[in-house]
């Protein structure tokens, strides 16, 4: 989700219609976007990541104007002479495309609106920058043909915007706010250390460097005021096609700001293309499909009406067949589902008249979920809350505070939560803790709980699998080792199940005092009185009597 | 309360005191007459102060009492007789001067040490032959530390003598007082704050006295009674069974297992089988498998849990997927137009959602029209913990696979899955998936909390999405976090409440049980 931010004012200005709030959110949900906030007159609307074409105030008052039935002008290109020559480009930044937008009036808010285009496709669409950049400069002083090349960074000398003198690439990094804040950008990913070899410039026919993207404009083109009347846009990056989409949305906005657009002809190496385009698309769209997704009866003519209100172009239909036109500004319409999307939403998703198809089929669960209700039973019925923990812990949780070497775990490489380091092998430690952070609350505690654990197992695809377990912990003054082997007698009898008890060596418990438990053979769990050094590790001042099962063994469930 | 009723709950402590309660009106006197213990005495007084038949009274006093030295000085010797070290020495040199080495004899140092220190205005000390004569001066007879002496012996006497009825400081005679400090500083007696408790009879309390009041009613049914039928003859003592009980507790499901429960059940009542799938998985299934593109912001590192390892892919399945995100296979799509690259889809994470689950058992599993499944299970997000935000929480989501399904149907099963939760008037908005198309957020009408709550995301699974499984029937799917539907319900704000270790158990042994009737 991307938050636009508008000013209601001018959104009404470019819709061409005084829409008040109540309709304009009512207008927003129906087309599938939300009017999250309202500050006296700015707005905040939540577009989805599919739309970056709606990340303008023209933009999506375009869209708002097709939906209402209002009239939308067509982008109109006009053609220069002028070209931009693409060569020796930066391996890690090898895309440019421009144009030119002219007979602009630019005012603040104009101005402001720019900016915030620029800035919010960068944020967002753009990756902060890491996948591409938009420039924005006064055309007269800049000479044809411009070149977008990459250069020794200490060869690149110029004035950066409002900065008071020439230096060059590298010093840009340094000295520079936007070098500072982007410097990262530029850090040589693949060697793992240092800059790279060539920055990215744009240098027009007399020489002067333009700007240095994705960092920043020189002082003396890249300054935009109230008296600038003509632009060159230019869009760089890693990916042609993300650029060409971000750079149409800008000069899309340009364009309903009252700019006529001229396109320039972008040279590369092998191949040459003409920027902007505003590809549109040609589809066909069959009756019968629409009607067959949405469980409606619609005739092509009103298929044709709910297009029209999305934007589309109908060029011919018949009873079976709609022959459409996608506009160009969509970069969302990859199959006939997504046009049929749009019919519905321009339907209106409110008003389908609600169908269930009845499907034949019997519910069920499976076998953990089946042996966590009979197990939760019998320890409810002994007087035991179950508590719900995280799968995520830490090592010193998981091993050190409980007195005992590592196991074999999956270790998480980042998390922002700082406190958690590893997914969790036992469900003790994490009783514990519940233990440690409900100490003012009236005893005696006896907590349990059912639920997976994660063991490293190579033989798997995810390499791991994940155990399911009881665990469960007595704390109060009278806590023993009888009160927990009764537990674990009463369990055993009523799930059926035969168990002998060997006498065991366990870190967590004291010794003489811990056993663990075997059910046909096999070592299924552990029982036992808590060590005085783990129970003085998790903070507490009572005995602690424990128990954990592996329910996972026990029962075979897979 | 009428004083019938009254009477018959008064418990046997209680009515044991009654009879005594218009004789006085001292705690201690009562204890005396009753012969009760103090303890049971209080009891019973609260009992009826409760009842509003009495409201106890206490007022601070100050005490004088012999303090241990004190006794022991005072016992040693006979009623009036001189106790004090210094008058008994006093009598001896007021019959002739002595050595000290005689009197050494009959007293210890620190007597003749105190006795010189009160009396040394009126001594004389003359050395005859290397030892010290003490020799009393006339002074000493009329002098006003012999009075004061005396006069603390005399009220050390009285205190010994009047062993119930400790002096009340502010009832002694004032021209005692110089003694009483004399006797504190030495540590002969003490002051002590006592408090003295009383009560006074409310108007109900006065009528209960002038009545009789039975004894020998049953207390307590026991084994001997019903063998002896004890009770056929006699009547048992009411309770008062509109007074608070302690609170107790027992075991419990913990909140968050109750709603997950409740959603369990009504998907299941609706006819959906149960899926189960890993909580580490491979990009793949969390991602690839579901047309989701390599480079979509979903993917980003900092929301998900990418882990350092990498795993196995399904190699024919896979192979699929490649074909269907380059160019879209056979759906007629245009696909993403990108190269599949295989490492990126082998790395290990943390699941972000349950529909990785869906993915595999669409894929592997043979699912055949007509079928419905669902999950509910444990999904990761790299956050930080506070009281909204969790690194896990709990993802529940079903999905439907028939012929002729349609949005119509999608809505339709949406809407009796919100009523089955209580929520019968619901809106849909248009949203976006990069697997589902169309997609829907169904937000619900909360009644309690006067609002739109948006709970439940669905779609429609896209063509290029099912199509490297072979499956060209409708697919229509939901899903709904369980936290946020449980905090919702409960009306809790804290979302470590409902998961984490943090959680508060008291607030888990008194959360209400969810409505499902």
């Amino acid at each position: 989700m991307v938050t636009l931010e508008t000013s209601h004012k001018e959104l009404n200005k470019c819709v061409g219609k005084n829409l008040k709030l109540k309709e304009l959110e009512e207008t927003l949900f129906d087309m599938g976007y939300e009017l999250d906030k309202v500050e006296g007159d700015e707005l905040k609307i939540d577009i989805t990541a599919e739309r970056p074409d709606l990340l303008s105030t023209q933009g999506i008052a375009r869209a708002i104007k097709s939906y209402l039935g209002l009239k939308v002008e067509d982008y109109k290109i006009k053609k220069s002479n002028d070209k931009l020559i693409v060569k020796d480009t930066a391996k890690e930044w090898p895309y440019a495309i421009a144009c030119i937008v002219k007979g602009l009036k630019f005012d603040e808010e104009k101005i402001k609106e720019v900016i915030r285009i620029q800035e919010k496709l960068g944020a967002t669409f753009l990756r902060k920058r890491k996948k591409g950049g938009l420039g924005l400069y006064e055309l007269k002083n800049i000479k044809f043909p411009v070149t977008f090349t990459s250069l020794d960074p200490k060869k690149i000398k110029f004035r950066p915007l409002e900065y008071p003198k020439e230096i060059n690439g590298l010093e840009v990094l340094e000295k520079h706010p936007t070098g500072q804040k982007y410097k990262h950008l530029m850090e040589a990913k693949e060697r793992g250390v240092g800059l790279w070899n060539k920055f990215p410039v744009f240098i027009d026919a007399n020489n002067k460097i333009l700007s240095m993207p994705p960092i920043i404009n020189s002082h003396d083109f890249g300054k935009i005021s109230n008296s600038t009347t003509d632009v060159f846009v230019e869009g760089t990056g890693t990916d042609l096609k993300t650029i060409n989409l971000a750079l149409e949305v800008l000069v899309g906005a340009l364009i309903d700001m009252g700019g006529v657009c001229y396109s320039i002809d972008v040279v590369y190496d092998k191949e040459k293309f003409v920027v902007p385009s505003f590809k549109e698309e040609k589809r066909t769209i069959k009756v019968d499909y629409v009607n067959k997704i949405l469980g409606l009866n619609l005739k092509s003519k009103d298929i044709k009406k709910y297009l029209e209100k999305m934007g589309y172009k109908i060029s011919s239909l018949n009873e079976k067949v709609l022959q459409i036109v996608v506009p160009g500004t969509r970069s969302d319409i990859w199959h006939d589902i997504d046009v049929v999307d749009d019919i519905a939403r321009a339907y209106g998703f409110n008003n389908f008249e609600l169908n269930i198809k009845p499907v034949a089929t019997t519910g069920s669960t499976t076998s953990d979920v089946l042996v966590k209700e009979d197990v939760s039973k019998l320890m409810i019925g002994l007087e035991y809350q179950e508590v719900f923990t995280l799968i995520l812990s830490s090592k010193e949780d998981q091993f050190e505070n409980m007195n005992i070497k590592e196991i074999p775990h999956i270790k998480l490489s980042t998390s922002v939560e700082q406190s958690l380091n590893i997914a969790r092998v036992w469900l003790l430690p994490e009783l514990m803790k519940c233990l440690r952070n409900n100490r003012s609350v009236e005893y005696p505690h006896k907590l349990f709980e059912i639920n997976y654990v994660i063991h490293p197992d190579s033989s798997k695809d995810v390499l791991s699998r994940d155990v399911f377990k009881l665990s469960s912990v007595s704390c109060h003054s009278g806590a023993n080792f009888t009160e927990v082997k009764q537990l674990l007698d009463y369990l055993m009898n009523c799930l059926g199940l035969n168990y002998s008890i060997k006498e065991a060596e366990h870190g967590s418990f004291i010794s003489g005092r811990v056993g663990k438990v075997i059910v046909q053979n096999k070592e299924v769990g552990v029982v036992g009185e808590i060590h005085p050094k783990v129970i003085n590790n998790f903070g507490l001042e009572l005995p602690v009597v424990a128990l954990e099962l592996d329910l996972t063994e026990i029962f075979n469930l897979n | 309360m009428d004083l019938k009723s009254l009477i018959n709950q008064l418990n046997p402590l209680e009515r044991k005191i009654v009879p005594f309660l218009n004789k006085t009106s001292k705690v201690n006197e009562i204890i005396e007459l009753s012969e009760m213990q103090d303890t049971q005495v209080m009891r019973a007084l609260q009992g009826l102060e409760d009842k509003e038949i009495l409201k106890l009274q206490s007022q601070e006093t100050k005490i004088v009492k012999l303090a241990e030295k004190g006794k022991n000085i005072i016992q040693a010797v006979p009623t009036t007789s001189l106790a004090l070290p210094e008058l008994k020495i006093y009598d001896q040199l007021n019959e002739r001067p002595r050595k000290i080495s005689e009197l050494k004899k009959y007293f210890s140092d620190a007597e003749i040490g105190v006795f010189m220190g009160i009396f040394s205005n009126h001594l004389e000390k003359k050395s005859e032959n290397g030892e010290i004569n003490l020799i009393l001066k006339n002074s000493a007879k009329t002098s006003s530390e012999r009075d004061l002496s005396n006069s603390l012996n005399r009220f050390m006497h009285t205190l010994n003598n009047h062993k119930q009825n400790p002096s009340h400081l502010d009832k002694i005679d004032k021209n005692l007082i110089p003694s009483i400090e004399l006797g504190k500083r030495r540590g002969l007696v003490l002051i002590e704050i006592s408090k003295e408790r009383s009560f006074s009879l409310t108007e109900l309390g006065k009528e209960l006295t002038k009545q009789k009041i039975e004894t020998g009613l049953i207390e307590t049914l026991t084994t001997d009674v019903l063998k002896n039928k004890t009770w056929e003859n006699k009547k048992f003592r009411s309770y008062d069974i509109k007074g608070n009980v302690p609170n107790t507790y027992g075991g419990r499901l913990h909140p968050l297992q109750e709603a997950i429960n409740q959603i369990r059940r009504i998907f299941m009542d609706m006819g959906f089988k149960e899926m189960k799938g890993p909580l580490v998985e491979t990009t793949f299934w969390c991602f690839d498998s579901m047309w989701i593109p390599q480079n979509h912001p979903a993917r980003e590192a900092q929301d998900t849990f990418y882990l350092d390892y990498e795993g196995k892919l399904p190699e024919q399945i896979a192979k699929k997927v490649a074909i269907s995100h380059e160019s879209g296979g056979k759906t007629g799509s245009k696909g993403y137009g990108y190269k599949w690259n295989e490492k990126i889809a082998k790395q290990l994470l943390l699941r972000t959602h349950t529909t990785s689950t869906t993915f595999r058992y669409l894929a592997q599993k043979n699912i055949k029209a007509p079928a419905k499944y669902f999950y509910v299970g444990r999904i990761f997000r790299n956050e930080a913990i506070d009281a909204t935000h969790l690194p896990e929480f709990h993802q529940s989501e079903g999905f439907i696979m028939d012929e002729g399904l349609t949005l119509r149907d999608l809505m339709g099963y949406i809407k009796e899955f919100y009523s089955k939760m209580g929520i019968t008037k619901i809106k849909f908005k248009p949203t976006y998936n990069p697997y589902t198309e169309p997609s829907m957020e169904a937000i619900g009408w909360n009644e309690q909390l006067g609002k739109w709550v948006e709970l439940i995301n669905s779609g429609i699974f896209r063509p290029e999405a099912l199509e490297p499984y072979g499956i060209n029937v409708p697919v229509i799917a939901w899903g709904l976090g369980v936290e946020r539907l449980a905090m919702m319900i409960h009306q809790q704000k804290d979302i470590r409440n409902m998961l984490s270790a943090s959680g508060d158990l008291s607030w888990f042994r008194k959360a209400k049980v969810i409505k499902k009737w």
